[in-house]
């Protein structure tokens, strides 16, 4: 059963890579921070008594769910949206893609940190890549590579088969070098 | 659908994903400030609401309740079974009261009887002899040898 200062620290830990996991997928920092903190409540009220070493795999699926039912209310709301346009003369058609590449022009994240120039141009052309990724190949990346998850509990976390994950995986990872070189970037 | 080139190029796109992952780590890490008070302040909402401390409570109170329904039989529990035991241990405390004082008057009832017996001229000796309680019914004096 995981101590309140276990759950803090895994939280602590977490929480960070979790806003930006979230914020790749709606590039929106206020809808990223509700993603997150609706992930934290949901694991603390529903799982706060499981053992400390479960929590990274439910905290991740519970994420992945949140950022899923963010996608399916903004679906509904682009599905209104496009409705009253077409009612009012408007001619938009919704591409069912678009859930997949949910992303605002104007996503603004201002005061981005004073790092040296190279590492901040590195760092915004990785997210770029990883922002354009599809919705499933930046899910397995980021759980398997960047939190660390192996190949079965990033599969549970995703509701797939470790094939999928592994093929997920190394799509993007294909997909990320493919974008960054073509950037005229090397890591 | 086999890909035998993944397999084949997977120690590349380890050491790619991990510089990536080094980039991203960068990149978290320096997230704007009203952006770590937001996280550091849901992360001290999620905690207060950690199941793990309601459950404690809800224990504790279950081990309570389990006491109660093992006295008193399972229904124990529900509202109206709460009313129905509130009233039933007012009437005992109400019994307990009455019980009491009637100890209580029992004790000094004994207490007068025995300072009345004392202050009394005739010797407490007297009241157990035979002669004296058959004198006391009949009124006739028997001389005992």
């Amino acid at each position: 059963m995981a101590t309140p200062r276990e759950l803090d620290a895994f939280l602590a830990d977490v929480e960070r890579r979790a806003y930006k996991t979230a914020w790749f997928a709606v590039h929106n920092e206020e809808n990223a921070l509700d993603i997150v903190q609706d992930a934290m409540m949901k694991l603390a009220e529903n799982y706060g008594d499981r053992p400390a070493e479960e929590l990274p795999a439910l905290f991740q699926r519970i994420l992945q769910n949140t950022i899923r039912d963010f996608y399916r209310r903004s679906k509904v709301r682009n599905l209104w949206t496009t409705l009253f346009s077409a009612l009012s003369g408007g001619e938009d058609e919704e591409d069912q893609d678009k859930i997949d590449r949910l992303r605002s022009a104007d996503a603004d994240q201002a005061e981005r940190p004073e790092d040296a120039l190279e590492q901040r141009r590195t760092l915004e052309i990785i997210e770029e890549s990883l922002a354009k990724l599809p919705a499933r190949q930046r899910e397995a990346f980021l759980l398997r590579y960047w939190e660390g998850l192996d190949t079965a509990e990033t599969a549970e976390a995703m509701g797939c088969s470790q094939g999928s994950v592994k093929t997920h995986c190394s799509r993007a990872t294909q997909a990320l070098a493919a974008d960054l070189k073509a950037k005229g970037h090397q890591l | 659908m086999t890909q035998p080139s993944h397999h084949h190029d997977r120690p590349q796109e380890d050491l790619l994903a991990k510089a990536m992952v080094r980039a991203l780590d960068q990149g978290a890490e320096s997230l704007p400030s009203r952006v770590t008070a937001r996280l550091a302040q849901m992360r001290e909402q999620a905690l207060s609401h950690q199941k793990q401390w309601q459950s404690a409570l809800q224990l504790a109170g279950q081990s309570t309740h389990r006491a109660m329904g093992s006295l008193f039989g399972d229904s124990f529990g529900s509202a109206t079974d709460w009313r129905r035991w509130a009233a039933s241990a007012g009437i005992l405390l109400l019994a307990g009261t009455f019980m009491f004082w009637q100890a209580q008057t029992q004790i000094e009832d004994l207490a007068n009887e025995d300072s009345a017996l004392l202050s009394e001229a005739l010797p407490p000796n007297a009241l157990i002899d035979k002669g004296f309680q058959t004198w006391l019914s009949t009124g006739t004096p028997t001389v005992q040898e």
